[in-house]
């Protein structure tokens, strides 16, 4: 049979400080076996973005807000049991001017180009130990320090 | 109990937490934000503490660098250089230095890096600074006997010595179409890897021929051993498009570029980096 799915939902924020991998962030559940590990927090935002037949579990996961300055980033992540299927972010800093030359690309930029070649995405790091990610600066830094928490914490 | 797509099984995700003793420290500075990841050799508090130290010493340096070179403060000697009010002996060394490798580097690749062709005008290194800048923390740490380490600013990384895998760091490639997704993974040890792309800043590098914006290629990544040099070439490859690839085979430059469409290229030896 298939194997359970998991969805996890994380508020990142990491920058400008230490980053500490094995400080817990507060996870919070909504159904499913994982839900009684945690206490409170948001939940539906992610559901919505992921077809329902996905949702074997689905749990929250909010990082403390350390100083990240474009806004938070929240990343859902879809497992199959321990291996992750799919990560998209939900929630973006607005866009636009970046305090750089240019901009960011809208939503609507992103999701014209990436229709076509959304089928055939590879996911993360399958196999290999990622540490660091080029061409990516706030959001990854922020994404791989709290996901790897959420992970922990979800073993 | 197959599982549909035909995934394996076999392969977990990992997201790497340091395995040893390491110090990892995120600074904001020069408009982004650098990672220092240190590994060291022993648990011993004093290790710790210096390494801190290195780290803070490097730091301190960047935002020397970053007020330097900066060109959103009128008033850094590299502003005040492009206007013409100060000539480059009336800066410190490092500028001449910068001014020096940008007109060489404008040359070895045909005038797509140009610092002086920037539309705003003035003249604008920081095309250059930050990979030389990212290097420059490298190369501080190895002289400071820290010879493992990751260094990212803002997605131009250097990776020295060993991680955690033996084969080397493990590296990914943010997908410049598909925010949150990677379209490659590396695995690379004493090299730098720079991607001049349209992921966060949008189409941000301007064709120095004709002042448009550049939009064949949604990204380019460059492995070499110096990050200057990669830095660099990321730069003048995607202002050059489609173009880059035979002029990046040619320079026997290791090089790999999403386009605009969602295809991918190679070039030189770049695929022997890649993990699968």
């Amino acid at each position: 049979m298939r194997r359970a799915i998991t969805a996890l939902v994380l508020t990142a924020a990491a920058l400008g400080v230490l980053l500490s991998y094995h400080a817990p962030p507060p996870l919070v559940g909504t159904t499913g076996p994982l839900a009684s590990r945690f206490s409170s927090g948001r939940t539906a935002t992610a559901s919505s973005k992921f077809p329902s037949k996905y949702l074997g579990r689905v749990a929250v996961a909010r990082q403390p807000k350390i100083g990240y300055s474009f806004g938070d980033v929240q990343v859902s992540v879809v497992m199959r049991g321990r291996r992750i299927v799919k990560v998209n972010f939900v929630q973006m800093p607005p866009s636009g001017d970046t305090g750089g030359l240019g901009t960011k690309p809208t939503t609507t930029d992103i999701s014209n180009y990436a229709a076509p070649i959304l089928e055939r995405e590879a996911v993360v790091d399958q196999g290999i130990r990622l540490e660091t990610v080029s061409g990516a600066t706030y959001t990854y830094e922020a994404f791989v320090g709290s996901l790897a928490s959420a992970l922990l914490q979800a073993r | 109990m197959s599982e549909p797509g035909g995934e394996s099984e076999q392969q977990s995700a990992r997201i790497a937490v340091p395995r040893g003793p390491s110090v990892v420290h995120v600074e904001q500075v020069m408009g982004t934000a650098v990672t220092f990841d240190v590994r060291l050799e022993s648990d011993e508090p004093t290790a710790r503490d210096e390494a801190t130290e290195a780290i803070r010493v490097c730091s301190e340096w960047l935002h020397w660098v970053d007020q330097t070179f900066t060109t959103y403060d009128a008033g850094s000697f590299v502003s005040r250089l492009g206007r013409g009010e100060i000539a480059v002996d009336d800066c410190p060394p490092e500028v001449a230095l910068i001014v020096e490798e940008c007109d060489w580097f404008r040359e070895v690749t045909r005038g797509w890096f140009d610092p002086w062709a920037s539309p705003i005008g003035g003249f604008d290194p920081s095309g250059l600074v930050k990979g030389w800048a990212t290097q420059g923390v490298s190369d501080r740490l190895r002289r400071a006997g820290f010879e493992r380490h990751c260094v990212n600013a803002g997605g131009d990384v250097v990776v020295a010595g060993e991680s955690d895998d033996a084969r080397g760091w493990g590296i990914g490639i943010a997908h410049p179409l598909v925010p949150g997704t990677l379209c490659a993974t590396l695995l690379a040890m004493d090299e730098g890897i720079a991607t001049s792309g349209t992921a966060e800043r949008g189409y941000h590098v301007w064709r120095p021929v004709d002042g448009s914006a550049a939009t064949d290629l949604a990204s380019v990544t460059i492995v070499h051993d110096d990050l200057t040099v990669a830095d660099v070439y990321a730069t003048a490859a995607f202002a050059m498009g489609g173009d880059a690839r035979q002029w990046l085979e040619e320079a026997g430059i290791d090089g790999y570029a999403v386009t605009a469409t969602g295809e991918e290229w190679e070039t030189g030896e770049f695929g022997r980096r890649r993990h699968q």
